[in-house]
């Protein structure tokens, strides 16, 4: 099932023709390499924009990362790891 | 010729688009899954079991334990929804937002197509294969000579569906339903406009069928 988390985590991101694109992150000791961005959204929390992007990992695994650029910073907001 | 775009299990969709380990499953959005509170949405797959939106969290979870439940995220959801704003206002200027998971979308004013059922259920057709490509999401679409039959017909034929009506096959198919069958009209309405339509002698719980479609021909001519 779904779990939400609130956890700050290092992102690799790539900066193409004027978009962003997480590429690979460190979450819990170990390295998720981003197959496929397959969502992105985006929430105002007073002045700044917070960018929302849905990626599915090398596997199964499916998460919701976010990017605060007045840190600038990264949290995962919420991760599918596997069934149960 | 009006079209109503209605995306299908809309909030259920985005999260089944984003998360593909969702797809083919039934999945049921709502707030804390932990917590006491009510379905916000349930996927298709989700609904041959009973689930429906405003149904008891807990009684989702006796009739569908193995469906995924998700907490809601309503800002992505009117993400997406400006997002398919956008795409519609390629087609028309008059696009008129109803609801965040449905849109009018007015054809009169276009040149040269969307003046005939055809020519406008042909735009629902490549609409509806572009919310797919580019959205990964499911719409059924509702064409009518007014909001009224657009509206009425997206909901005949879901999901994915799309049907068209003029204001005679309108009359063929919605007339002789019940009145309550009417967009906009609920249950104290319909009561209203049965009596309205009844010899007093008739108002009671159990009115003749052929009253039911004379307030429905009534409401529709409004």
């Amino acid at each position: 099932m779904f779990e939400s988390h609130n956890d700050p985590v290092d992102v690799l991101t790539a900066f193409v023709d004027g978009s962003m694109r997480p590429i690979r992150f460190r979450w819990q000791g170990r390295v998720v390499r981003v197959r496929r961005v397959t969502g992105q959204w985006a929430r105002r929390e007073g002045q700044a924009v917070l960018r929302y992007f849905a990626v599915q990992g090398a596997r199964d695994d499916s998460y919701e990362l976010c990017y605060d650029a007045r840190g600038p910073s990264w949290v995962l907001s919420r991760a599918w790891t596997g069934p149960g | 010729m009006i079209l109503l775009v209605d995306m299908d299990a809309f909030f259920a969709s985005v999260e089944q688009a984003h998360h593909p380990h969702l797809r083919g499953k039934p999945v049921i959005v709502c707030g804390d899954p932990s917590r006491r509170g009510v379905v916000t949405a349930a996927s298709y797959e989700a609904r041959p079991f009973g689930v429906r939106a405003g149904m008891p969290l807990a009684e989702a979870k006796r009739l569908c334990p193995s469906a995924e439940y998700v907490e809601g995220n309503p800002r992505k959801y009117v993400e997406k929804s400006l997002e398919l704003l956008e795409m519609f206002l390629e087609i028309t200027p008059d696009v008129e937002p109803f609801s965040v998971d449905e849109a009018f979308l007015d054809l009169r004013r276009l040149p040269g197509r969307g003046q005939t059922l055809e020519s406008a259920a042909e735009i629902a057709r490549e609409l509806q294969q572009r919310i797919g490509d580019v959205h990964g999401l499911g719409a059924s679409i509702g064409v009518g000579t007014n909001k009224l039959i657009a509206k009425m017909a997206s909901g005949v034929k879901k999901p994915r569906g799309i049907t068209a009506h003029g204001e005679e096959s309108f009359r063929g198919v919605f007339w002789p339903q019940d009145v309550q069958a009417l967009w906009g009209v609920g249950p104290k309405m319909s009561e209203h406009l049965k009596a309205l339509v009844s010899p007093p002698w008739a108002r009671s719980r159990r009115l003749p069928g052929r009253s039911w479609s004379s307030a429905s021909a009534w409401w529709a001519s409004t």
